[in-house]
């Protein structure tokens, strides 16, 4: 059986706010290193990784692998009667027909108890290798989430080309045109705000706004996003959670016919 | 035939030294209270037993359990057949005493019981077969005498029974019709023969069968089975009638043929005979032989063989063509179906189709219920020149 204690009911409820929006149904891996998810959106040119370490719980207890189908819009409304601060305690048998859900409130003594029906969700896996990026950008995530969203304002897909000057978001629309250019930052005190771009050869990808800004939903899940980019290959966009677990994006490039 | 009244015994030892049929089991009759918990039950017995005749309790040649048979030890065994009125059509009887002293009495019970004929060859079956059975590479040939007593070892009724020379006898004749004998010195010995007892049987179905089987059985397993189906009769006459002709012009045995198919409302005279026939010894094997005989005789008669005296295989191919006529008959009505599904279904249809359209509508909704408006928003998106990430990951 599964039981998995979150000291903050956050961190799914954020994750889960992220993805639900580019996944209607999912499958959470659980086994005893910890909870996985993996899922593509409709279309099949976006991708979601998700791994939640054991480590990240306190304590995390699964003695055998455990597929939790559930409908994301369903746990997202469970999870929004959650605080921010609760304690969320994760339970479901073998073979569960149900997802247990506890949230306990650190401040008084409230406990809410809830169940979520599980479906059984049909879903090809796709193994995803280690791949050594042409460009990884690292930037604060209200940086390219307030990117993303200007320029979603003016046109349907940016251009992100990196090169040793620095980093430019462009795109070409209807009304206009317009850019972003970032630079290399470094700021000591505030470490959040740093801006780093390793390059080893220049980058230059287009892709749809829409899901960029989809992705951008995980901002509040951490301060920094990484961005990978290779050219031919799916974009990157990585949030780290606490600990090692991660959410990573994946997103098909644009190629050829620009309109 | 005399009618008269007995009645039944209810236990075991009063079954045993039963009164025989009329007068005393009369007189039994009229010393029962007005509602009696022994009914008299009606009989109607043959007029040629003798007055010693009993009503006796032996083993049922197919199902083995006791049944009761009617024994005169001067003509033979007979067997009661129940004949009984429907529920929804109640009768009663109204008795009227033999002798004058006695009182009319009323029974609610409609039974009718008819004594007829059994042939002693069906309870000699099981010992006759049992003792072939057992070792069938050895074969053991036996006695009259030896058959007859272990026929006797059974049943204390029936080694009464075999007291009386004159049934001793009809077992013997009954023996020899279906036995292989041999000469061992003075004694003849006997042993079954399964292609005697199949001739044998099958004469029972002919004289059984000729000149018909009785109204019901005839409608029901003969008329019905044979007949062809009405609508492929006129198909068949509809569409052929021009390549029966052009077919007739070319070969003459062919348009014979087609003529023979088109009327296949009518069987032929041949086959109703035969199934008839097959009809009366299907009855004959299910009502007096044990299930693993008539296993065995059936098999018998469906292999090809010159011993079998009646040869089925008409009947066979000619039932075969019918389920043919009958399969093509039905994918034709179904067709005409289709074709008026709109005119004579359509309120059948319409509501099914409707109550389709409202599960499919219903699902819809549902999975529109889980989907978030950023996936709905999503759908929209133009991803023209995006490849599917399965062509950069490969499937796990």
């Amino acid at each position: 059986m599964l039981e998995a204690r979150l000291e903050q009911a956050q961190l799914l409820k954020k994750v889960v706010e992220a993805i639900k929006d580019l996944v209607q149904d999912c499958n959470f891996d659980c086994n005893d290193s910890g909870i996985a998810l993996q899922a593509m959106d409709n279309s099949h040119v976006a991708l979601v990784s998700m791994t939640l370490k054991a480590e990240g719980f306190s304590p995390y207890r699964c003695d055998r692998n455990i597929v939790l189908g559930v409908n994301l819009t369903s746990l997202m409304k469970v999870l929004r009667a959650a605080q921010n601060e609760d304690i969320l305690t994760l339970k479901a048998e073998d073979a569960p027909d149900s997802l247990n859900l506890v949230f306990e409130s650190s401040s008084n003594d409230r406990i809410s108890e809830y169940d979520l029906k599980l479906m059984d969700i049909d879903q090809e896996h796709l193994g995803i290798p280690e791949t050594e990026y042409a460009s990884t950008i690292a930037m604060p995530s209200a940086e390219f989430r307030r990117i993303c969203n200007d320029l979603n304002a003016v046109s349907e897909s940016v251009t992100i080309e990196a090169s040793k000057e620095g980093v430019k978001f462009s795109c070409n629309g209807d009304i206009g045109n317009g850019s972003v250019t970032l630079r290399q930052h470094t700021d000591v005190e505030k470490p959040d705000t740093n801006i780093e771009i390793e390059l080893t050869e220049p980058v230059s990808l287009t892709f749809s706004l829409k899901y960029l800004t989809n992705f951008c939903k995980a901002s509040g899940l951490s301060t920094q996003v990484k961005i990978c980019l290779s050219n031919e290959v799916p974009l990157l966009v990585e949030y780290n959670l606490s600990g090692s677990s991660f959410l990573r994006f994946y997103l098909a490039p644009k190629i050829g016919d620009e309109e | 035939m005399a009618r008269t009244r007995a009645s039944k015994a209810t236990s075991k030892e009063k079954s045993e030294d039963i009164e025989a049929a009329a007068t005393s089991i009369a007189l039994e009759a009229n010393k029962l209270p007005p509602s009696s918990t022994t009914p008299p039950k009606v009989f109607i017995l043959p007029e040629t037993t003798s007055p010693s005749c009993r009503i006796i309790s032996l083993e049922h040649p197919r199902y083995g359990k006791p049944t009761r048979y009617l024994m005169c030890p001067e003509t033979g065994i007979y067997e009661f057949t129940r004949i009984t009125s429907p529920k929804s059509y109640p009768r009663s009887w109204l008795l009227e005493p033999e002798s004058r002293n006695g009182s009319v009495s009323i029974s609610k019970n409609p039974d009718l019981y008819v004594a007829t004929r059994i042939d002693p060859l069906f309870l000699l079956l099981p010992i006759l077969y049992t003792k072939y059975a057992e070792d069938s590479k050895k074969r053991m040939f036996l006695s009259v005498e030896h058959h007859l007593e272990t026929l006797g070892e059974g049943s204390a009724h029936m080694s009464k029974v075999l007291q009386s020379d004159k049934i001793r006898t009809l077992f013997a004749d009954a023996m020899r019709q279906v036995c292989d004998s041999v000469e061992a010195g003075d004694e003849t010995m006997y042993r079954l023969n399964e292609s005697k007892l199949l001739s044998c049987l099958l004469g029972k179905a002919r004289r059984f069968s000729e000149p018909t089987l009785p109204a019901s059985m005839e409608e029901k397993f003969v008329i019905s089975v044979l007949v062809a189906p009405m609508t492929n009769a006129l198909t068949i006459n509809g569409s052929t009638e021009e390549e029966t002709k052009k077919d007739g012009e070319a070969n003459g045995s062919s348009g014979e043929d087609s003529q023979a198919s088109a009327s296949t409302n009518q069987p032929p005279t041949n086959i109703v005979e035969l199934q008839r026939r097959k009809v009366a010894f299907n009855f004959i094997c299910s009502s007096y032989v044990s299930p693993e005989i008539a296993k065995q005789l059936s098999t018998m008669l469906n292999t090809k063989n010159s011993e079998v005296p009646v040869d089925f295989s008409p009947l066979e191919e000619y039932l075969q063509k019918l389920a043919k006529l009958k399969q093509e008959a039905l994918t034709a009505r179904s067709l005409i179906d289709y074709t008026r599904k709109r005119g004579l279904e359509d309120d059948d249809e319409a509501a099914e189709r409707a109550e389709k359209k409202r599960k499919k509508d219903e699902e819809e909704k549902r999975k529109k219920a889980g989907e978030s408006r950023g996936v709905k928003n999503l759908k929209k998106v133009n991803v023209t020149g995006m490849k599917k990430l399965s062509e950069f990951f490969k499937k796990k």
